[in-house]
């Protein structure tokens, strides 16, 4: 399995609060002169002829910097902790109203604000009292969380669910990476966020089916 | 492999019975009854605890339990009954004439019948939003006075005329089952489905190295057993092949890869294909011709595949089926045409026949009668039988029960041993979105020569082909489009094709 170079091992770069946050970022050619890119600053997915992709003027307007990318991004995933329908006879738990709340708004900021943007408050977001994630918290129980939160809502979504999930990583004290990947050579894109090698949850497993494209580091 | 169809008759009906379909007359207290199936080795079987059944029943025949797969058809004094299954592998058309019944398991589209364009528009609505399941919402067909006979739906005929028609339910009844009586129940439907293959020798088996098709597997006599696999290069595709070759290993049979970027879906099979009529289906020939050529060449009989499994197991069955997000747009369409496709649209959105639990989704046979009429294999899947669809009903009554969605782990607990550590660990099903959207590219050329062939015959019907050319053109060049109405009109312009019709002018067309 491909990982980033040492060459493209990217740079940590500090936000405000402090937090450090890791990008890689990499293309993904299709049949044909043609190759995907995905832009964090305006969160879109682009498809390029190889000369526009390597332009380093379009490179930075879409928000990705030209020291950040990688030959071939691996998914970081190796394991995922629950799946929904291998959940065990008993009810779901009980969901925390702080987490449904932030959950729902994140899914209506997909439309207006990038997903960067949003991944970059998480830290800070984490640090709110209302969240009280022990540090003890494990990534199955962070699953658990975020499984019976979407079993109240009308329709989950992997967007929200990936930046729950890491707002709980991150709240438990621990270091998540979000991947954005692609359904090449589709539009099809999914967003999941990994700890230490694991998925906390997913409905049913499918992040393996998307190549990443775009990779942030996200520590508490 | 094609020999000549049968005649059979039953009160005033006269059947003509393709030599696909095995069929077993008896003698009821009523008149003549006749039980039809693709499985010649099962027929007997299957026919005897339906009549059983019915006898039971009091000859109240709604309450007799037809194998999803078959059909039956008897008379009752003045009457013909006629019944088919949720997942029938043949289909069945009717028309009167006078005091005469007219029934047929193959549509005599080569007949001087007229040809109806308001038939061939509902087949590209039906295609558009059920992708290749066969068109249950209305009954029109592309030939003006042939009517096809739903699935899970039954039809009585008296003095040549319809007199009543309706749909066959399930007598399966909502029961609040431990996950463990559920598993339970999936074993024991897996060891019956074992059971009715005990004879079977020389078989194939597409080995995909999921749950479904491992289990078509394991459960069987696999002795002359061979698998095959298709393998794609792609991304997606990467954990695919170790977990085919162990499943292989595991079922201990030989296993042939075949090349998938051959198989591309709308890549043009070696020679025409008639179905009866047009279907999304088509698409997958090329795949489907090659497994069965290959089977055919090692003498092999039956084809064993995990058809309908995901519908079985991975969809929760108590919600009506859904019709996908965006619909066929008006551009390629005449007015009339689409007020004609309109219509049919609208009648397979508000149908009662999308309930799931009726079983009408769980297995699209459009090639198993051609399949085993052109190399003499008979395509076979578990997840049709009744039983098992019955087990599938219990898991998704259970998950509804605790609010989860329904997934194959029940299968993993149920028939543990007959799977092997690499499928039970399997990460799950591959999306093959993505080889749909290389095929476009790849068979670009060959999409825009069938439209060309049969662009006069589509023009007669109100279809505009170079919209249609110009969107596979856009598709082929990756741009992001809809790809619904080129589906549809692919299917039904390769049905007029293979038919040789395409020039309207040489027969009579209706409405």
């Amino acid at each position: 399995m491909a990982t980033i170079t040492s060459s493209a091992t990217p740079k940590p770069t500090t936000n405000r609060s402090n937090a450090v946050r890791q990008e890689a970022w990499t293309t993904i050619d299709v049949d044909g002169p043609r190759t995907f890119v995905y832009g964090p600053r305006f969160g879109r997915l682009y498809l390029l002829h190889p000369d526009q992709a390597s332009d380093p003027l379009f490179i930075r307007t879409i928000g990705l910097r030209a020291d950040c990318r990688a030959c071939e991004l691996s998914d970081p995933v190796q394991t995922i902790a629950v799946v929904a329908s291998a959940r065990s006879d008993r009810a779901p738990s009980p969901s925390k109203g702080a987490v449904k709340m932030l959950y729902r708004l994140f899914a209506a900021s997909r439309h207006v604000i990038p997903f960067r943007v949003v991944a970059s408050w998480l830290p800070a977001l984490a640090r709110w009292r209302r969240l009280r994630v022990p540090r003890t918290t494990h990534s199955a129980q962070i699953g658990e969380i975020v499984a019976a939160v979407e079993h109240r809502v009308p329709r989950g979504d992997c967007y929200p669910r990936a930046l729950t999930t890491a707002l709980l990583c991150l709240a438990a004290g621990n270091a998540c990476t979000l991947v954005i990947g692609l359904l090449s050579p589709t539009r099809k894109m999914h967003a999941w966020c990994e700890v230490d090698g694991c998925l906390p949850y997913e409905p049913s497993p499918e992040h393996y089916l998307y190549q990443p494209l775009w990779t942030t580091r996200l520590n508490p | 492999m094609t020999t000549a169809s049968t005649e059979v008759v039953v009160a005033h009906a006269t059947l003509l019975v393709r030599p696909a379909v095995a069929w077993r007359e008896q003698a009821l207290p009523t008149g003549q009854g006749l039980y039809l199936s693709l499985y010649d080795d099962e027929i007997e079987q299957r026919a005897n605890d339906f009549w059983e059944q019915l006898r039971q029943c009091g000859l109240n025949w709604s309450q007799a339990p037809l194998e999803p797969s078959d059909a039956v058809m008897f008379a009752r004094g003045n009457e013909v009954v006629l019944a088919r299954g949720a997942a029938a592998t043949f289909p069945l058309y009717w028309r009167t004439d006078g005091r005469r019944l007219g029934l047929t398991t193959a549509l005599p589209v080569l007949d001087d019948e007229p040809l109806s364009a308001s038939g061939l528009l509902a087949a590209v609505a039906a295609a558009a939003l059920n992708g290749s399941y066969e068109p249950n919402a209305f009954v029109q067909t592309p030939l003006a006075r042939w009517r096809r006979v739903r699935r899970a739906s039954w039809l009585r005929f008296s003095e040549g005329l319809c007199n009543g028609q309706g749909i066959i339910s399930p007598t399966w009844q909502p029961r609040h089952s431990s996950r463990d009586a559920v598993a339970r129940s999936v074993r024991s439907a897996i060891d019956a489905y074992g059971r009715s293959q005990s004879q079977v020798t020389q078989s194939l088996l597409e080995v995909s190295g999921g749950f479904d098709s491992t289990l078509a597997a394991a459960a069987v006599n696999r002795e002359r057993m061979h698998g095959v696999s298709v393998v794609f290069p792609f991304y997606e595709f990467r954990f695919e092949e170790p977990v085919q070759r162990a499943t292989a290993e595991f079922l201990g049979i030989d296993r042939t890869g075949i090349d998938g970027l051959d198989l591309f879906p709308y890549a043009p099979t070696q020679s025409p294909i008639r179905f009866d009529e047009p279907s999304v289906f088509i698409t997958g020939m090329r795949h489907a011709e090659t497994v069965a050529r290959f089977g055919f060449a090692k003498g092999l009989r039956r084809l064993y595949t995990g058809h309908g499994g995901d519908q079985c197991f991975s969809t929760n069955l108590f919600v009506p089926e859904v019709t996908v997000d965006r619909p066929p747009q008006r551009g390629p369409f005449s007015g009339r045409a689409w007020g004609v496709v309109s219509k049919a649209l609208a009648s397979v959105r508000s149908s009662p026949w999308n309930d799931r639990r009726l079983g009408t989704f769980v297995y699209d046979a459009r090639a198993d009668a051609w399949t085993k009429e052109t190399f003499g294999l008979t395509p076979r899947t578990p997840f049709s039988d009744r039983a098992l669809f019955e087990s599938a009903l219990d898991w998704s009554c259970w998950c509804q029960q605790y609010g989860v969605y329904p997934d194959k782990s029940i299968l993993a607990e149920g028939a543990a041993d007959l799977l092997p550590e690499a499928v039970l660990t399997r990460r799950g099903k591959v999306a093959y979105d993505g080889v749909w959207m290389r095929a476009y590219c790849r068979n670009a050329r060959h999409i825009d020569d069938v439209f060309s062939l049969a662009a006069d015959t589509l023009e007669h019907i109100g279809i505009d082909t170079r919209w249609v050319r110009r969107r596979s053109a856009e598709l082929a060049d990756w741009q992001a489009r809809s790809d619904r109405e080129i589906l549809a009109l692919y299917a039904v312009a390769t049905w007029v094709e293979a038919w040789g019709l395409c020039r309207p002018g040489e027969r009579t067309w209706v409405d």
